[in-house]
């Protein structure tokens, strides 16, 4: 295994992280100088002084939002092309989306870096192609197709989705009212089904129900992570 | 006579200087050519130089175009994403929306009014986490997937169905815990993560996503069909024409602060097209209807939570000079 930028940050801020994980990061001493780099990195930029505003921050907030950032056009070229795909990728989603609760096709977005395993048969309907990709914060995503159709994958499927929302690369701090409105939707209908799971545990309703629950969750995450990485895109 | 020889010697002495420059020039026909050259090259440079100028702005012209047209599509296809990302939640929520019923039923009996913003799975010491709402309390306080919640400010979460002991589940005892907590109460919970170590996390309990975003605002007629993802305060710009789909939002930070006069809110970058909302460039709201917004999508999250029609007050700093708006929304 190879620890995650995430894990490497755990280390560094003294937060617990499993024991596999801890002893790979302490027998590669790569890691440990990336480790002690980003401590470092840390120190320089607590040290760094409070800046005050020019008089005319406002009109070069406006510029520089406005303005493209130094991107070359091939990357500008990928990321509209990743979104593009994204909305692709949901559209054919939406055309398929009926069949979703008894097992049928759906496309899902599979941000680099997440790599998902399955037991099941190639050739079954809940097989997992795609999604090794290695981790590039700049590439457009990386299309996989899942068909999670059973209650262990769609809690690992929602799992990883959860991870991959974790590493969205950068958030724009600017927002416009439109993204900001489909991303709280998105959020506020999650934790309204979180809250109907965690409900139908303890009532033990039963499992197509709980199957059904978990199939929207993924359904809004796997939503929420596009228009999020979308979001991300300079 | 004496007049004479001295205008004919003038004379020849300016003839002789003529004659003498004459010759110096018709002697050196070969700096005379390299002139001419050097005279042709420089007009030739000067010609090409224009040139690569008039190319050069050409060519940054139709880089800018091109870098118009790719920013153009590309906020096409941010916008065609999200249509896209909002239909998957309303087909989805239609395909749910018996199941989210029956339960939302069965969670209202319970008296549940807060919630912390991740999902239980029962094991043998406590619940695991099995996802993390995104944004949510859990998520804010560090929560992460694959953890055990052994404890709830003391009480142990240990299932008791196999023991005989009692006969409740981790996630019953959990939410008997959690139907004591109001919203805004903060929880310490006692975590194990996959490793077995062990810490405590305190979590800020927040009102049920069912209350705040579910919950018609109305009554529905019975048996009306509906469903749960399309009724309620907040739909109304998550499924039709946002009025201030072009606002640009930023949140004020320390820096931008002291420049606006506050140090907290959100900054307008572009006030809406559409006038409610009375906003203006460079505004900074600080609060909607008495909620403080913390981000663009808590602003929207609260503007969300009003009904269409209804009147509410906008707190602003504008130069540097708070003022209040009264604003109705569109109906």
């Amino acid at each position: 295994m190879h620890p995650s930028t995430e894990d490497l940050l755990s280390v560094r801020d003294g937060e617990p992280l499993d024991a596999v994980t801890s002893n790979v990061i302490a027998e590669d001493a790569k890691l440990e100088r990336e480790i002690e780099r980003m401590r470092q990195v840390r120190h320089a930029l607590g040290r760094l002084p409070e800046l005050s505003p020019a008089d005319d921050m406002w009109q070069r907030i406006v510029a520089v939002e406005h303005e493209t950032r130094p991107r070359s056009n091939f990357r500008r070229l990928a990321a509209g092309a990743g979104i593009a795909a994204a909305v692709a990728a949901l559209a054919i989603f939406i055309v398929s989306s009926p069949s979703r609760p008894t097992g049928g096709v759906a496309p899902h977005a599979i941000p680099p870096g997440d790599r998902i395993t399955t037991t099941a048969p190639a050739d079954s309907p809940s097989t997992v192609v795609g999604g090794e990709a290695p981790f590039d914060p700049d590439s457009p995503l990386f299309y996989g197709r899942v068909v999670p159709a059973s209650y262990p994958e769609l809690v690992q499927e929602s799992a990883r989705l959860d991870r991959a929302l974790r590493r969205v690369p950068y958030q724009r701090p600017m927002m416009s009212a439109e993204t900001a409105t489909t991303i709280a939707g998105l959020e506020d209908r999650i934790a309204l089904i979180d809250e109907q799971i965690t409900y139908s545990n303890a009532r033990g309703v039963p499992q197509p129900q709980r199957v059904a629950l978990w199939g929207e969750r993924v359904d809004l995450m796997n939503a929420l992570v596009h228009v999020r990485y979308a979001q991300a895109q300079p | 006579m004496r007049n004479t020889i001295q205008i004919l010697g003038l004379t020849a002495l300016v003839l002789g200087f003529a004659s003498t420059t004459a010759v110096g020039q018709s002697d050196n026909p070969q700096q005379q050519d390299q002139k001419t050259q050097q005279q042709a090259q420089k007009q030739q440079a000067q010609k090409e130089q224009q040139q690569a100028q008039k190319q050069a702005q050409k060519q940054q012209q139709e880089q800018q175009r091109e870098q118009a047209s790719l920013q153009s599509d590309l906020e096409r296809a941010r916008e065609e994403l999200q249509q896209a990302a909002r239909e998957v939640a309303r087909l989805s929520g239609e395909l749910a929306a018996p199941i989210v019923r029956d339960v939302q039923h069965q969670f209202r009996y319970r008296g549940q009014r807060s919630m912390l913003g991740f999902v239980t799975e029962d094991v043998e010491r406590g619940v695991r986490v099995a996802s993390v709402t995104p944004n949510g309390p859990a998520a804010e306080a560090g929560l992460k997937v694959g953890e055990t919640v052994t404890e709830i400010d003391g009480a142990r979460l240990t299932d008791t169905r196999q023991t005989g002991v009692g006969k409740q589940s981790p996630t019953e005892l959990l939410l008997a815990q959690m139907a004591n907590v109001d919203p805004g109460q903060s929880v310490k919970l006692h975590v194990v993560n996959e490793a077995g170590a062990e810490r405590d996390v305190t979590v800020k309990a927040r009102p049920m996503a069912t209350n705040v975003w579910i919950n018609p605002p109305m009554p529905a007629p019975p048996g009306a069909p509906g469903s749960y993802s399309s009724n309620g305060p907040g739909n109304f710009w998550f499924f039709s024409p946002n009025p201030w789909s072009q606002m640009q939002l930023v949140a004020v930070t320390a820096g931008l602060g002291s420049y606006f006069g506050t140090t907290k809110g959100l900054l307008v970058l572009r006030a809406p097209e559409d006038s409610t909302l009375q906003l203006k460039d460079g505004d900074v709201i600080l609060d909607i209807g008495g909620r403080e917004p913390t981000s663009p999508e808590h602003a929207m999250r609260i503007l969300g939570s009003f009904q269409k029609g209804e009147p509410l007050k906008i707190t602003i700093m504008r130069n540097k000079s708070k003022q209040t708006l009264d604003v109705k929304l569109p109906a």
